[in-house]
């Protein structure tokens, strides 16, 4: 179900940038100087936008139904066709970007809350909390994925919400990892140590210095998770247990359109398409984030 | 003394609760003449049939089934008292005649007296005292309620038997002998192997085809048995039937060659199974339930407990809506007895027809109204409840949707989990006081206030009574039950029995309008 | 290195035991009584009360997880409350089409993603190489489920090349178990084979330009001997590793894969349980794709000792 690749570990593990500023500048400039990652960026920021002004742009109201009207293929009247309950496909496509785009960033919201402060705590004290959450995290890393948020679903209920609380919870190992070894990288740095001798709460230590090292390692996590999030989300909505109908997403789309393989097998790209394009971009922002950090790493003679 | 031979037409009583699993199975081919083709010369006494049905079967122990999906698995290998055909009729089976003493104090069955089982017991009166005696006290057992009313069981001759019955009740058990209730195993295997039936039934039948491995919940490979008493049954050499949900893949199968014969009752799958036929890639017979799909309402939960509220879905649901959905193959159907029926309100319409502006206002009146819409998810009340809910929406009723898995739709709806069900599940019993018990003052309990119908219903049932004199009370509840909006029968769904050219007789397919199929005459063309 | 394995594998057991008790924990917690389910069409109260009692349902959690653990370390893993069977013989038997289908697309993942890689290694930043890293990149974001539906549609019904769902035991013949897995493996070995590409490719361009290498290419050996005698085996250390996370998320993916090709596998298993609340299989499920991660992870740690002596302790 985690349908993205996580990038090679020794570039996630390596040590960030003490100076978090001048590095996020850098990143940046580093990002955009490739093609790809604008593009990729740039419809992810379209999907954005049609996904917030969904109920504007969309030619008609995603849920009401014409039976009479069930099935036709793509035409005049409705650019993608209709469903089987004679729903408007291409407005229900738009609709459901905001299903899916909310969905993906609740999963990693849910995984970066779960993952990322228990990472840095891990990393920071060491001892038997370290142990014991790496027990916790390898535990949940090693468990089956989708039958585990099947699981959650299951006692929960069904809904968008509730699908993407599991599937935040499933991905949280991998903020974990990071932010831990990233951590525990830069802990015995002399400025953090100094900042501890100073007097400095571990607190404050941890917010002020190891935080800002954590970061860019973390958002290339968050950008191929937010990818993975929303394949996570097409697959359990497929299965029947995230989205509730008659609301939809690109995943219960895709259940629609299998049950109706031999009528209307036009049903069957719309949804696939737009899963496979946003997944592509994040996949491609993510690598561009990810060159870019190098690139500015190796500009300011760190890193590699 | 004078004997009152009841062997009337009558429709299938206690299965009535079924169908959730909704295979139906139709029939076709060959001509039947009463339900019993001749042996077709056509036919290859040495194909095997793929079947592929909806249900799965978990065990096969005629007395453990938990649930009508089973049924259709078992009648092959194990032979009832009596049988229903296609247009259900009860009908000779292992009992050729059955008659009730004058003063209903016993049913007494005149057994066939050249059947064997499988093993080689001989088939007789001891045989069907073990096998009741076995249902109504095996630990577990799910017929013993069928067999309540049997006080015991005496053996008058080899091939005579008496049921002694519970003063004034018994008249539905003729036809309940047709369910696995009146499954007939081997006395021998009831003493040797009880309790490994479940998971191999062997030789312990005496059905027209022997089980020769089951996978449960997946798999039965049948073999024919080696010789049967009616040869117009049985005419093939082996049968897979394969459980698989989902009805596009059933489709699918028949249509790639992969499988030979299934049946689907979902609305996309019977649009498309209709196309595929009309393509001439597939043979389709069509055959209606007897089950009606409509709308359950527990009037003492949430928003339902206001009359307006309730009136106002049974005007928001649109018959023609959820009819166009299954392309005008949900036959609209508004009473709780098929007109024709004695049991059926005459002159009847419905209280509440379909009508958006009137739904609105009453909504208003009640100051909105919210409600949970459950269903069993990805069968075929999927889509009826989708397009429910689209018509409650466009009332103005907050109504969402609560996919509830197939096996706990029924159950938690009983136990009182939720509030609105959309389900095919009710199903007109031969006696209405047996449908006035499931649905309204026991089982399902939907009369909330049970003291508009229990005095009628309890006149009624008296046994003293003629028909005519019991039809005008029985109307009475009905018009409460619709009045009231405890329950909301919207049509009567289709069955597609599909298959490939070479299956025959797929016209004859009893069971298949309550959503089991009883397979023995399907033959496999040369 | 043995030691190293034994101490692994004693790490493991602790997970071993945690994964359950979650499981145990959140079915608990879920709403739906098993016994409501197993009282059939026509539950009364009474019926349930003594399935209840019968399967000891009504006992606190702890108990159960206590009762449980005991058993498996017995061998015993219980029996299905819907149909009765014993969960082990329920998964061997089902162990055959997910296992199956999971290894049609592993091997499809190592064989073409090694091909690919190695093709694109022969002439790096060449026509072959960029449409090899294209491919492989488009292929990453590609939903297994939807290329499944799109191969069924395709490869069964339009052109019925392949059969449209079911599965085959092997012992009925490699012609039919390898036609039955066909669409469902390609289906569910695209990524882990797009991945293997991407990683081995980026790996040989690092070995490739490494001083050892560029040593032997000045002693006049060719590209491609180079590539193939030593470059391979030192870029397999990353490979193994991301393959052994991936046998994790391919035994996750094989659940979609199941139910759209209705193989009688593990993952439909699994599903089927957790809605139907059968806990001892799904607790079953539960233990044996985790040891299956942990296994493959162990065999994944023993495998850096073959390709990379430096790691040998």
């Amino acid at each position: 179900m985690k349908n993205v690749t996580t990038p090679p570990d020794d570039l996630l593990d390596a040590p960030g940038d003490p100076y978090a500023e001048s590095a996020g500048t850098g990143i940046l400039r580093g990002i955009l100087r490739r093609r790809s990652t604008i593009v990729a960026g740039g419809f992810l920021a379209l999907l954005v936008l049609v996904a917030v002004l969904a109920p504007v742009i969309a030619p008609y109201d995603p849920n009401v139904q014409n039976v009479l009207q069930r099935l036709r293929p793509p035409g005049s009247g409705h650019l993608l066709g209709t469903d089987d309950y004679g729903r408007d496909v291409l407005s229900r496509l738009i609709h459901s970007a905001r299903v899916s785009l909310q969905a993906a960033a609740q999963a990693v919201a849910v995984a970066l809350v779960i993952g990322l402060s228990p990472g840095v705590a891990a990393g920071f004290r060491g001892g038997w909390l370290d142990a014991a959450l790496t027990r916790i995290m390898d535990a949940l890393m090693s468990a089956p994925s989708l039958v585990l948020a099947i699981t959650i679903v299951a006692v929960l209920g069904p809904g968008v919400t509730n699908a993407m609380l599991a599937v935040g919870v499933i991905m949280a190992p991998r903020f974990f990892r990071v932010s831990r070894a990233t951590t525990m990288d830069v802990r015995h740095e002399t400025y953090i140590e100094a900042s501890i001798a100073l007097g400095c709460g571990n607190l404050r230590t941890a917010v002020r210095h190891i935080l800002p090292n954590v970061m860019p390692p973390i958002v290339l996590v968050t950008s191929v998770s937010l990818g993975a999030a929303v394949a996570a989300e097409a697959s359990l909505s497929f299965l029947g247990l995230g989205v509730r109908p008659p609301a939809a997403s690109w995943g219960s789309m895709l259940s629609t359109a299998s049950s109706n393989m031999g009528l209307a097998p036009y049903l069957v790209w719309p949804p696939g398409v737009m899963i496979f394009l946003t997944v592509l971009a994040f996949t491609y922002l993510g690598d561009g984030v990810r060159k870019g950090m190098l690139r500015s790493r190796s500009a300011s003679g760190k890193g590699e | 003394m004078t004997w009152r031979c009841v062997r009337r037409r009558s429709g299938v009583a206690m299965l009535a609760v079924a169908a959730l699993a909704l295979t139906g199975c139709g029939s076709g081919g060959a001509a039947g003449n009463d339900g019993k083709p001749a042996q077709s010369t056509e036919a290859d006494p040495n194909a095997t049939l793929r079947f592929t049905s909806a249900a799965p079967i978990r065990n096969l122990d005629p007395a453990l089934q938990t649930s009508y999906g089973g049924v259709g698995y078992l009648v092959l290998a194990i032979d009832r008292l009596t049988t229903l055909d296609k247009d259900d009729n009860v009908v000779p089976g292992l009992a050729t005649e059955w008659k009730f003493a004058k003063d209903g104090s016993y049913l007494e069955l005149k057994l066939r007296d050249d059947v064997r089982f499988h093993d080689g017991t001989v088939f007789d009166a001891a045989a069907v005292k073990a096998n009741i005696e076995r249902g109504k006290t095996l630990e577990g057992s799910t017929i013993k309620q069928n067999l309540d009313d049997i006080t015991s069981v005496e053996a008058v001759d080899a091939h005579t038997v008496r049921l002694r019955l519970v003063k004034g009740r018994g008249v539905q058990l003729p036809s309940v002998f047709a369910t696995n209730a009146g499954m007939m195993i081997s006395p021998k295997a009831i003493a040797e192997r009880s309790a490994k039936l479940a998971s191999d039934l062997g030789d312990a039948g005496s059905g027209p085809y022997l089980v020769t491995s089951f996978t449960p919940g997946e798999k039965v490979v049948m073999k024919k048995a080696p010789a049967y008493w009616d040869p117009a049954v049985g005419q093939i050499a082996g049968i897979e039937l394969q459980a698989i949900s989902d009805g596009a893949t059933r489709l699918r199968g028949v249509q790639t060659g992969q499988t030979d014969l299934t049946t689907v009752s979902a609305a996309n799958d019977l649009a498309q199974a209709r196309q595929l036929a009309d393509q001439g890639a597939v043979d389709m017979k069509k055959v209606t339930f007897r089950n009606v799909l409509g709308v359950y309402l527990r009037a003492n939960l949430g928003d339902l407990t206001k009359p307006e509220v309730r009136q106002a879905i049974a005007h928001a649901i649109d018959p023609d809506a959820v009819g166009a959905l299954f392309s005008g193959s949900c036959q609209p159907n508004r009473q709780l007895y098929p007109a024709g029926s004695w049991a059926a309100i005459k002159d009847y319409s419905y209280p509440y027809p379909y009508d958006q502006a009137k739904a609105r206002e009453l909504v208003q009146k009640a100051g909105g109204a919210k409600v949970t819409i459950s269903y069993p998810a990805s069968t075929n009340m999927e889509q009826p409840a989708n397009v429910i809910q689209g018509k409650l929406s466009e009332a103005g009723i907050d109504a969402k949707l609560n996919p509830v898995p197939n096996t706990e739709n029924e159950p938690r709806f009983i136990a009182g989990d939720f509030e609105l069900m959309v389900s095919a599940s009710w199903s007109p019993k031969i006696d209405p006081a047996d449908t006035v018990d499931t649905y309204l003052l026991d089982t399902y309990k939907l009369a909330t206030d049970r003291g508009a119908i229990e005095p009628d219903a309890a006149k009624a049932a008296d046994p003293t009574l003629s028909e005519a004199q019991r039809a005008p009370l029985y109307a009475k509840i009905w018009q409460t039950t619709m009045q009231q909006a405890w329950y909301i029968p919207i049509c009567r769904l289709t069955v597609g029995v599909v298959s490939n050219n070479k299956v025959l007789n797929t016209d004859n397919v009893p069971l298949a309008d309550i959503g089991i199929w009883d397979l023995r005459h399907i033959a496999v063309k040369r | 290195m043995l030691r190293h394995a034994g101490k692994r594998l004693l790490a493991a057991i602790p997970l071993l035991l945690v994964v359950p008790l979650l499981v145990f924990l959140l079915i608990d917690l879920a709403p739906g009584d098993p016994a409501v389910v197993l009282a059939g069409d026509n539950p009364t109260p009474e019926r349930i009360a003594a399935i209840q009692a019968r399967l000891g349902l009504s006992d606190p959690v702890v108990e159960r997880y206590a009762r449980w653990v005991g058993a498996v370390l017995h061998g015993d893993l219980g029996k299905s409350l819907m149909s009765d069977q014993s969960v082990m013989e329920m998964i061997i038997r089902r162990m055959g089409a997910t296992m199956s289908l999971v290894l049609f697309a592993m091997v499809m993942a190592v064989v073409l993603g090694a091909l690919m890689a190695i093709l694109s290694s022969l002439r790096p930043g060449g026509v072959v190489d960029r449409l090899v890293n294209w491919l492989a990149s488009i292929a990453i974001a590609i939903p297994a489920f939807w290329f499944g539906l799109v191969l069924a549609s395709l490869f069964a019904v339009t052109y019925r090349v392949f059969p449209a769902f079911g599965f085959v035991p092997l012992s009925e013949g490699i012609g039919p178990w390898l036609s039955h897995l066909v669409l469902p493996g390609v289906a569910l070995g695209l990524l882990p084979a797009a991945e293997v590409t991407l990683q081995l490719r980026s790996a040989l361009g690092q070995v490739l330009t490494s001083d050892y290498i560029l040593n032997a290419r000045a002693k006049g050996l060719s590209r491609r001997s180079v590539l193939f005698k030593h470059a391979l085996k030192n870029a397999c250390v990353p490979v193994v590793t991301v393959f052994g996370f991936r046998v994790a998320e391919v035994l996750a993916g094989s659940v979609t894969i199941e139910i759209i090709y209705n193989m009688p596998g593990l993952g439909s298993l699994a599903v089927d349980s957790v809605l139907s609340r059968d806990i001892p299989v799904l607790l079953g499920f539960v233990l044996f794709s985790t040891s299956v991660v942990v296994v493959v992870n162990l065999l994944v740690d023993i495998s850096y000792g073959y390709f990379n002596p430096k790691v040998r302790a």
